[in-house]
C-alpha cells in the first residue's frame, strides 16, 4: 500500500503548507464556522462547541470517591484547581465505560466530564435543529452529529447531585 | 483229459466224429453198395454174357441152320464156308461160354445137341442138289428137325437157365441191396443218433462251458464296461483339467516372460541407479555443504531479523513518541484555540498560531496513523519474517540434520543398490531359467494333455468296445442257452 505520508510529493506538500503558513496572511475567521470538538462515547460521536470547554486533558489521574451519583467519578486537579469529575456515557445514558483518558473541563464550572474518545477539533457550520428539535452539527466528511450541551448537562448533573455546579472552594 | 480239451478241439473232437461216422457210413454204404454193384453188375454180366452168347449161339445155330437151307437149296459155297466159320464160332463160343460163368453143366445139352446136330447138318448136305425137289427139301430139314430141335431146345434151356440166372443175380442182387441198405440205415440210423448223441453232449458241455465263460466275459465286458466307462470319465475330467493346466501353464509362461522381462529391466535399472546412486552420492557431499552454507546463512538472517524486529520495536517506540507529541501538541493547540479564543481580540494571532499547531498536530496524527500502520506492517512483516526464518532456521537445521540423515541412509541405499543390482540380476537370471523350466512344463504338460486326449478317445473305444463285448456276450449267452438273461 502506497501510504501518503512517506512519499516525496506528501513531504514535499507538508513543507510547503508549514512554509506557506508563514508567508501568507492569515486567513479572515468566517464567523459563520464554529471549533467544535468531535468525541465518541459507547461508540456514537457527538460534537461539542470548543467554547463551551474551558481546558480539554489527557490522561488524568482521578481520585476515586464514594458518592451516590452514579456518574461521578471522583475529582482530578487540573490547574491547582480541583474538579469534579463525572462520566460523560453515564450522563447520556449510554453504559459506563471503562476507561476515561480525555477530561473536558465545562467552561465557567468546577466540573469536567471524562470520556473515552476524542477524534478531533473541526470548524463547522453553526449548530441547527433537526427533525426532533435537537441541536446537530453537520460537518462535510462525517455528516451530522448530534451536538452535546455541556452547560446543559453540567446543570442536570449538578442539580441530580443537589449542590451547586459553580461551586469554588471558597464558596463550599 | 477231455475237460482240458479247448474249445475249438473239443468241437473239432466232434466234428471230426461225426465227420468219421459220416464218412464211415458212407464208406460202409460206398463198400456195400460196390459190393452190390460189384455182384450185381458181376453177375448180371456174367448172366448177361452168357445170355449173349446163349443168344448168340442162338444165332449162329440158326445161321448154321440157314446156312444148311440155304445150301441145301442153292447148294453154294458160300454157304458151306458160312456154316463152318459159323461152326468154328459155335465151337470157340462154347469153349468162351464153358470158361464163363456158364456152368459145365448147361453147356452139356447144348454140346450133346450141337454134337448131335453137326453130323445131322452134313449128312443133310448130301441132300443138297442142283435140283432139289420139295419132298427132299422136306425130308431135309425133317430130318435135321430133332436135332435142330434138341439143340433148339438146348439153346432155349441154356437161354431161360441163363434168365433164371439172371433172375435169380436179380433177387439176390435186390436182396442184397436191401439188406445193404437196412445196413446202411441202420448205420445212418446208429451214426445220426450217435452224431446227435455227440451233438448234444458236446452241445451241453460246450454250452456250459461257453455259457460259463461268456457268463464270465459278460461280467467281465460289464465290469470292464464300467471301468471304461470310469477311465473314460476320469480321461475326460483329466484331459479337462490338463486342458486348465495347459491354459494356467501358458498364463504362467506368459507371467514368467513378463517377470523375466521385468527382472531384466529392473537389473537395467538397478544398474541405473547404482551409476546413478554413485553420481549422487558426489552431488550429496557437494549438497551437504552447500546446505551448511545455506544453514550458515540463515543463522545470520535469523539474526539481522532479529536485529530488525529490535530495530522496529525501536522504531515504535519512536512513533509511540511521536504520537504522543503530536497528540500533547493537538491537545495544546486545542487548548490554546480555547484560551485564544477566550481571549477575544488579543488571542486573535495567538489563535492563527495554536490553530497552524493544531493543523500540523492534525497532520502530523495523520501521518503518524499512517506511519504507525506501516511501522505495523513492517513489524509484522518483520516478525513474521523472523518467525518464518527462526521457522527456516529450525527447518534448515531440521533439514540439515535429514540430510545428514539423507546422505546416510543415501549410502545405504547405495550399498543396498549394489545388493539390489546383484540380486535384481540373479532375479533375471533366475526368472530366466523359470521361465525356461516353465516352457518345459508347458510342453511336457502339452504332451501330457495330447497323450490324456489320446488316452481317453482309446478309453471311448475300449467302452465302445466293451459296449460291444457286452451286447455280443448278451447274444452269445441267449445264443448258448435258451431265454438266458443278462
Amino acid at each position: 500500500m502506497k501510504h501518503l505520508a512517506f512519499t516525496q510529493e506528501a513531504l514535499a506538500a507538508l513543507r510547503r503548507e508549514f512554509d506557506e503558513a508563514f508567508q501568507t496572511l492569515p486567513q479572515q475567521e468566517d464567523d459563520t464556522l464554529a471549533n467544535y470538538l468531535l468525541l465518541q462515547v459507547s461508540g456514537i460521536r457527538y460534537a461539542v462547541a470548543l467554547r463551551q470547554v474551558a481546558a480539554l486533558q489527557s490522561q488524568s489521574r482521578i481520585t476515586r470517591l464514594p458518592s451516590t451519583h452514579p456518574a461521578l467519578l471522583g475529582v482530578c486537579g487540573a490547574r491547582s484547581e480541583l474538579l469534579a469529575v463525572y462520566d460523560l456515557g453515564i450522563c447520556l445514558g449510554h453504559a459506563p465505560c471503562e476507561r476515561h483518558p480525555w477530561l473536558a473541563r465545562v467552561a465557567g464550572t468546577t466540573l469536567a466530564f471524562a470520556f473515552e474518545h476524542l477524534e478531533r477539533h473541526a470548524r463547522a457550520r453553526a449548530a441547527s435543529r433537526d427533525s426532533g428539535r435537537s441541536h446537530v452539527v453537520t460537518l462535510d466528511d462525517v455528516g451530522t452529529l448530534p451536538l452535546l450541551d455541556l452547560h446543559q448537562l453540567a446543570r442536570k448533573v449538578a442539580g441530580a447531585s443537589q449542590r451547586p455546579p459553580n461551586l469554588h472552594p471558597e464558596e463550599a | 483229459m477231455f475237460d482240458n480239451w479247448s474249445f475249438g478241439r473239443k468241437l473239432a473232437a466232434g466234428f471230426a466224429t461225426v465227420v468219421a461216422l459220416t464218412l464211415l457210413t458212407a464208406a460202409f454204404a460206398v463198400y456195400t453198395l460196390k459190393d452190390v454193384v460189384r455182384t450185381y453188375e458181376g453177375a448180371l454180366e456174367q448172366s448177361q454174357r452168357s445170355l449173349n452168347n446163349s443168344m448168340r449161339l442162338d444165332t449162329y445155330v440158326e445161321n448154321h441152320i440157314a446156312a444148311s437151307r440155304g445150301y441145301l437149296l442153292t447148294r453154294q459155297q458160300r454157304f458151306l464156308d458160312e456154316k463152318a466159320q459159323l461152326q468154328t464160332d459155335v465151337e470157340r463160343l462154347l469153349g468162351t461160354m464153358r470158361q464163363g460163368s456158364t456152368g459145365p453143366a448147361d453147356l452139356a445139352g447144348i454140346e450133346r445137341a450141337w454134337a448131335e446136330y453137326l453130323p445131322a447138318s452134313r449128312e443133310q448136305q448130301k441132300y443138297a442138289s442142283d435140283q432139289i425137289t420139295h419132298e427132299r427139301m422136306t425130308f431135309a430139314v425133317d430130318e435135321l428137325r430133332p436135332f435142330r430141335q434138341a439143340l433148339r431146345a438146348a439153346v432155349d434151356t441154356l437161354v431161360e437157365s441163363k434168365e433164371r440166372s439172371i433172375a435169380d443175380v436179380t433177387a439176390k442182387s435186390s436182396v442184397q441191396v436191401r439188406t445193404a441198405t437196412a445196413t446202411l440205415a441202420i448205420a445212418s440210423v446208429l451214426a445220426t443218433l450217435l452224431a446227435i448223441l455227440l451233438a448234444t453232449l458236446l452241445t451241453r458241455l460246450l454250452g456250459r462251458q461257453v455259457g460259463s465263460a461268456v457268463a464270465q466275459i459278460q461280467s467281465s465286458s460289464t465290469e470292464l464296461q464300467a471301468a471304461a466307462g470310469q477311465q473314460v470319465s476320469g480321461l475326460r475330467e483329466q484331459s479337462t483339467a490338463m486342458t486348465e493346466v495347459t491354459t494356467t501353464m501358458n498364463e504362467l509362461l506368459t507371467t514368467s516372460r513378463q517377470i523375466a522381462e521385468s527382472a531384466r529391466q529392473v537389473s537395467v535399472l538397478a544398474g541405473d541407479t547404482a551409476s546413478g546412486a554413485k553420481t549422487g552420492d558426489s552431488a550429496v557431499e557437494r549438497s551437504k555443504a552447500a546446505i551448511a552454507a545455506i544453514s550458515k546463512q540463515v543463522e545470520q538472517i535469523v539474526t539481522f531479523m532479529l536485529e530488525l524486529g529490535r530495530k522496529s520495536q525501536q522504531i515504535g517506540l519512536v512513533l509511540d513518541l511521536v504520537s504522543e507529541l503530536a497528540e500533547q501538541t493537538n491537545i495544546l493547540a486545542i487548548n490554546a484555540t480555547i484560551e485564544a479564543t477566550g481571549a477575544g481580540d488579543a488571542g486573535r494571532r495567538f489563535l492563527v498560531v495554536a490553530d497552524e499547531i493544531r493543523k500540523l498536530a492534525d497532520r502530523v496524527t495523520v501521518s503518524m496513523k499512517e506511519v504507525r500502520t506501516l511501522v505495523e506492517d513492517v513489524r509484522g512483516a518483520v516478525s513474521t519474517t523472523v518467525m518464518a526464518t527462526e521457522t527456516g532456521a529450525k527447518a534448515v537445521d531440521a533439514g540439515s540434520r535429514q540430510f545428514e540423515e539423507l546422505t546416510r541412509v543415501f549410502t545405504q541405499i547405495v550399498e543396498l543398490v549394489k545388493f539390489t543390482t546383484e540380486a535384481a540380476r540373479e532375479i533375471e537370471l533366475s526368472t530366466k531359467q523359470q521361465a525356461s523350466a516353465v516352457e518345459q512344463v508347458n510342453i511336457a504338460v502339452a504332451s501330457v494333455a495330447q497323450a490324456t486326449r489320446e488316452g481317453e478317445s482309446s478309453s471311448t473305444q475300449t467302452l465302445q468296445t466293451a459296449v460291444q463285448l457286452s451286447t455280443l456276450s448278451k447274444d452269445l449267452v441267449q445264443l448258448v442257452r435258451a431265454g438266458a438273461a443278462t
